[in-house]
């Protein structure tokens, strides 16, 4: 029976299944988008707090002599990556599933990518990290 | 708001905080690639110093601040100089200890690190004597002296500030020490001032201590 189903099915006008199976198929990417874009709004904040930690950990404090002060990186761990986070953030939230949502988050990525490497004084195997969502993402 | 002009304040948002990262970001390379003020080294090894030198064989002299973290890539690639050089020279880092300042202040991780390097002879500088007999106000400077006391070699071991990797100051002191002709003999230096404007000098007196 049901090989009998799958041989009428094939037999059926190829007309009538596409829009249908395009609609299906449009219809399960948007959600896999709106899926995938709030994963990465959760990933800005998490990231954004990583970066922080990492300056602390690394250069929490830039010395003159007996003095010292906040460094800055940490200030910019603090201040930059937020900038850098929130409106894809936001966006993931408001607009999931959007193209312009998406290029936000990529242009983020890479972003957050060049601070995370000043922060941690240079790590470049950080950079790998930062990249594979590009090639899908840029038609 | 139509459509269009959702589209337009979109595009003129995003324009706009593109280009607040992108100072950010400018801002933080500008920084990191800012060198320090470059040391005032005296061209033969300072007769009054109080750091014996080699007797036969070359000299290396690093001034540091005992916890500048930026100085840690110093420190490394001191560590990974050494592992290439065939002319092993006499090593000494040299970490400063203002006046104002508790009991082993100057013992930090970065004091450690450099302790642990094999052949590394480390020593407190009380008020910064020595680093201004050597004209050095810039953690992480690297002074190289030749076997008869003269300059070799006055920079930085890092490309940037904190940024450990391959550098011409770096790739500079294993050609001296390997006794080839570099292209300079010296580079710019990245790291913390070792002075503060309340760490003025007192008298000289006993300011050497070993570790």
């Amino acid at each position: 029976m049901a090989a009998e189903a799958i041989i009428t099915a094939s037999h059926a006008p190829a007309a009538a299944l596409d829009p249908r199976a395009e609609a299906l198929f449009l219809e399960h990417q948007h959600e896999i988008y709106c899926r995938t874009d709030r994963v990465f709004g959760h990933l800005m904040w998490i990231q954004w707090l990583a970066g922080i930690a990492f300056a602390l950990i690394v250069a929490p404090r830039t010395w003159m002599g007996s003095t010292s002060q906040v460094h800055l990186h940490v200030w910019a761990a603090v201040l930059l990556g937020g900038a850098i986070s929130l409106p894809p953030a936001v966006l993931a939230f408001l607009r999931p599933g959007k193209t312009s949502t998406r290029y936000v988050i990529a242009s983020a990525q890479m972003m957050m990518s060049a601070l995370l490497i000043h922060v941690t004084g240079g790590r470049i195997a950080l950079s790998c990290l930062r990249f594979p969502r590009l090639p899908r993402v840029l038609p | 708001m139509s459509r269009r002009q959702g589209a337009i304040a979109l595009v003129a948002g995003g324009v706009v905080w593109l280009a607040v990262v992108a100072v950010g970001l400018a801002a933080i390379m500008d920084y990191d690639n800012r060198p320090g003020a470059a040391a005032h080294a005296p061209i033969h090894w300072p007769p009054d110093s109080r750091i014996v030198p080699a007797a036969d064989g070359p000299t290396l002299v690093m001034l540091a601040h005992p916890r500048c973290d930026c100085t840690r890539a110093s420190v490394g690639e001191l560590a990974e100089l050494l592992a290439r050089v065939r002319i092993r020279p006499r090593v000494i880092v040299v970490f400063i200890k203002p006046g104002r300042v508790g009991p082993e202040w100057e013992k930090s991780a970065l004091w450690q690190m450099a302790a642990e390097i094999p052949g590394v002879t480390v020593v407190r500088d009380d008020q910064g004597l020595e680093a201004r007999r050597f004209g050095v106000e810039t953690s992480g400077q690297t002074l190289l002296y030749g076997a008869d006391g003269g300059l070799l070699f006055a920079g930085g071991a890092t490309g940037a500030r904190g940024k450990a990797g391959n550098n011409v100051g770096r790739s500079t002191l294993v050609s001296l020490l390997n006794g080839e002709r570099p292209a300079t003999a010296s580079t710019p230096v990245f790291g913390c001032p070792l002075f503060g404007p309340a760490d003025a000098a007192e008298p000289d007196g006993d300011h050497i201590h070993g570790s």
